[in-house]
């Protein structure tokens, strides 16, 4: 790598929106400008966390009306969503869940997850979001309690980058399983850089 | 799982290459703050321009998940019943600008029928999102179940 291309590589954003997306596979929505202004303190992820658990403090309760609101902000009439009647009719006890609702659940146990877990040493200044999937295992339906552990899955070098991706594993009052989903986040040049 | 009240696709409506029909949307500013308000990510790199573009965005951009989840519905329109959809995957590629005005950004969802297991029943759907000609989600999919 060139001493050019290494400093324009360090760079974490081009301040041009014409070549704003460096790659395919990058998303930048967060910017650090210590790295901008060459600050180059930022330290590698801690990989002795990988397996760390973090259960949710409390469980989440699921309702009709945190399900219609987040089908309202997905633009989604679906009346399986919105009209008990008509979830009833198709073999559902209550209203149910559109597929990646689950995400209520990040937000809303965040902070108690690895993301602010100050061992990992993640700035989620620098953060932005690679992956995302979701494992259903039963429909989730208006009246479910939910609790959910997060698990970091794995913690690697990507070129420059590091990865951190783990997993919510969600189950019912029984503790069946509901789904999981994963998230991967892309932490932006925090890489341990080769000397010169 | 009986859906009698919903005409759910059959296994012996689908073909391996079948297209699903196309699935046109609009990401307005006022489609953030509904998603701010109900997924809980209030991040304000979605909703404050100011500070959007005081860190080099070129302006207010949606939440990966709200363009994911708006996208899910070139799928859960055809299938129905959404819980039919066993898993659902994407890559972020590239961010999606929203600008203050009354249109909204388009995004064009296509879907592809790539596999289908007629013994299960289970289909693997191939999804592609795009903001011209611009693919913001990658290696998107959905596995779901016919009735």
């Amino acid at each position: 790598m060139s001493k050019s291309e290494a400093t324009f590589n360090a760079l974490p954003f081009e301040s041009s929106p014409s070549n704003y997306y460096r790659t395919a596979s990058e998303c930048v929505i967060r910017v650090d400008f210590r790295q901008v202004f060459g600050d180059n303190s930022c330290v590698p992820l801690n990989q002795s966390l990988v397996g760390r658990e973090y259960p949710a403090p409390t469980k989440y309760d699921v309702s009709r009306e945190t399900i219609r609101r987040f089908a309202v902000a997905i633009g989604d009439s679906n009346p399986l969503y919105h009209d008990p009647e008509v979830a009833r009719a198709a073999g559902h006890p209550d209203v149910v869940a559109p597929p990646t609702f689950l995400t209520v659940l990040t937000h809303r146990f965040h902070n108690d997850g690895p993301v602010e877990d100050p061992e990992l040493g993640l700035d989620y200044s620098v953060v932005v979001h690679g992956e995302q999937r979701y494992t259903h295992h039963r429909p989730i339906v208006a009246g479910d309690v939910l609790s959910a552990v997060q698990v970091i899955d794995e913690i690697r070098v990507a070129g420059r980058n590091e990865l951190m991706g783990f997993t919510t594993h969600v189950t019912d009052a029984d503790g069946k399983p509901v789904a999981e989903m994963y998230v991967s986040m892309i932490s932006r040049g925090t890489a341990p850089q080769e000397a010169s | 799982m009986t859906s009698t009240a919903l005409s759910v696709p059959t296994a012996a409506d689908v073909t391996a290459g079948q297209e699903l029909p196309t699935l046109t949307f609009r990401i307005s500013r006022a489609q953030l703050v509904k998603y701010c308000g109900a997924s809980g990510d209030f991040n304000v790199i979605h909703w404050n321009q100011r500070h959007a573009l005081s860190v080099g965005l070129p302006d207010v951009i949606a939440h990966g998940l709200c363009t994911m989840g708006t996208s899910g519905r070139v799928v859960t329109d055809w299938i129905r019943d959404p819980t039919r959809v066993i898993e659902y995957g994407v890559r972020f590629s590239s961010p999606v600008p929203v600008a203050d005005d009354d249109t909204g950004t388009e995004i064009t969802v296509g879907a592809v029928v790539a596999e289908f297991d007629q013994s299960t029943g289970l289909a693997r759907i191939e999804i592609t999102a795009r903001m011209g000609e611009t693919d913001v989600m990658t290696r998107a999919y959905a596995i779901v179940q016919l009735a």
